[in-house]
């Protein structure tokens, strides 16, 4: 394996041990995701909506919910390493921005992934609407789509954390960069609802896998000047 | 100096030349619409602000760029400028879009409209750049928006396309180009006037916005210079 290589193994496993050490991220996306998902079911119950506009409005809330939750939960990811200075620490030890960025937007896509799959789960609960013949099929959207987002949070919370906002700004600046998944999500995910499989060869994955990889190369490369500057 | 005077003031000339031509075409010389009536004439304003929005966004995105490349200031304070100069375009494009739809087709704003679901998300990128431009750190905003702009710009095609996709709903925007509408000569002229009319008032501002942003910078250096010789 190359040095670039090792050293992005390397820097994916102290990502991951940072996280199962501290547990901010992981507990922040699920407290958050099911908080999202109890005010939803409390607000759309089916005393209120009729059983088929629930289903309808379902896939739109779980973005909405799914959305909102990472974005809020990630407010802070940045915050910790530039206070200790580790991210000078890595710079200083010859280590390659980009590897940098490409080790966390993998952990956080896991993260993202898992973090969709249990927002979901807790939204058809709370809305009553069977969701297990599916999982396989939303955890790919859900990785799919996180990919992007990972890129864009990593890269913008990075900008957000040294503002004179913190990370409230985070949201500010994501939000608009997110409609495409919002759409396709929202697509794909209505799709899968009504016919209860995944199409592969849709439109809307080919265009997730197209944002996913624009975003992907832009944050590789536009990473380490975010840090150096 | 002077020459800077000088265009600035050929600018500012041609510009109000410009914008009193054209609003002699739009409101004295343009017939009404046969269908819409008076109304219509907005479409000289919302068409022709469009283009001067993407004319900035485009300018935000090259700045961006030559920033990150050269590290010169002054392409910062240029995008700085067309950001914000794009967000009052990008506001107009929309209000009177908003304004237009409701007398035609009654209703203010249409999701499956791609023209319509681009701008405004144009309008909440330059939003979130003039946000940042505010309340990001100064001492590395210039690097912060660069990258902010060029993921604006990968963003908005993207938008499009996926709003593109939306099938099977009707689309209310008129596609007055591609159907080869505006028949009448005047339409033509009058379009194309206050096209060129935004254009020039875009850049007029663009220019004005960028040699604020120019003394802003000279004069903080020079306090900061002054200060430090103090000390």
């Amino acid at each position: 394996m190359s040095t670039l290589g090792r050293t992005f193994v390397v820097l994916v496993g102290k990502e991951w041990r940072l996280e199962c050490r501290s547990r901010d991220l992981v507990t922040l996306l699920l407290c958050n995701g099911i908080m999202m998902a109890a005010l939803i079911g409390a607000g759309v119950s089916s005393s209120i909506l009729e059983d088929r506009v629930v289903q309808r409005l379902f896939p739109m809330l779980l973005w909405l919910a799914f959305l909102f939750s990472t974005v809020a939960s990630l407010t802070r990811s940045h915050e910790n390493e530039l206070e200790g200075h580790g991210f000078e620490g890595l710079l200083l030890s010859g280590v390659d921005g980009s590897v940098m960025y490409a080790a966390k937007v993998v952990v956080l896509t896991i993260l993202l992934s898992l973090s969709f799959v249990a927002t979901a789960g807790a939204l058809g609960v709370a809305l009553n609407r069977e969701l297990f013949d599916i999982f396989p099929h939303l955890l790919v959207i859900g990785a799919l789509t996180s990919v992007g987002i990972a890129s864009l949070t990593v890269l913008l919370s990075a900008v957000a954390s040294t503002s004179r906002m913190k990370g409230v700004l985070l949201p500010i600046l994501t939000f608009p960069l997110l409609f495409p998944y919002f759409f396709a999500g929202l697509e794909l995910t209505s799709t899968l609802f009504e016919v209860r499989r995944l199409d592969l060869s849709s439109i809307w994955i080919s265009l997730l896998v197209g944002a996913d990889v624009v975003f992907f190369l832009l944050g590789l490369n536009l990473y380490e000047l975010v840090l150096r500057d | 100096m002077g020459k800077h005077a000088n265009t600035l003031k050929s600018l500012v000339v041609a510009t109000v030349v410009l914008v009193a031509l054209s609003h002699l075409y739009i409101f004295m010389l343009v017939p009404n619409e046969r269908v819409m009536g008076a109304v219509q004439r907005i479409f000289y304003f919302h068409v022709a602000s469009a283009f001067a929005c993407y004319g900035a966004f485009g300018v935000v995105l090259v700045a961006s760029l030559m920033f990150l490349v050269t590290n010169r200031w002054r392409s910062d304070i240029l995008s700085e400028a067309a950001g914000e100069v794009g967000f009052v375009l990008c506001s107009i494009v929309l209000a009177s879009g908003m304004i237009w739809g409701h007398s035609a087709w009654n209703t203010w704003f249409r999701w499956e409209e791609p023209r319509l679901v681009t701008f405004l998300v144009l309008w909440l990128i330059f939003l979130s750049f003039t946000v940042l431009r505010n309340f990001g750190d100064p001492t590395r905003i210039a690097v912060h928006s660069a990258i902010l702009g060029i993921l604006g710009a990968a963003s908005v095609p993207l938008v499009s396309l996926s709003i593109n996709f939306l099938s099977a709903r009707e689309q209310l925007h008129p596609k007055v180009i591609e159907h080869g509408g505006l028949k009448d000569p005047s339409y033509w002229q009058a379009f194309g006037i206050s096209t060129v009319t935004l254009l020039a008032l875009a850049a007029l501002l663009i220019h004005l916005r960028y040699r604020i942003g120019c003394a802003e910078y000279l004069n903080r250096m020079r306090i900061m210079e002054n200060d430090s010789n103090d000390t």
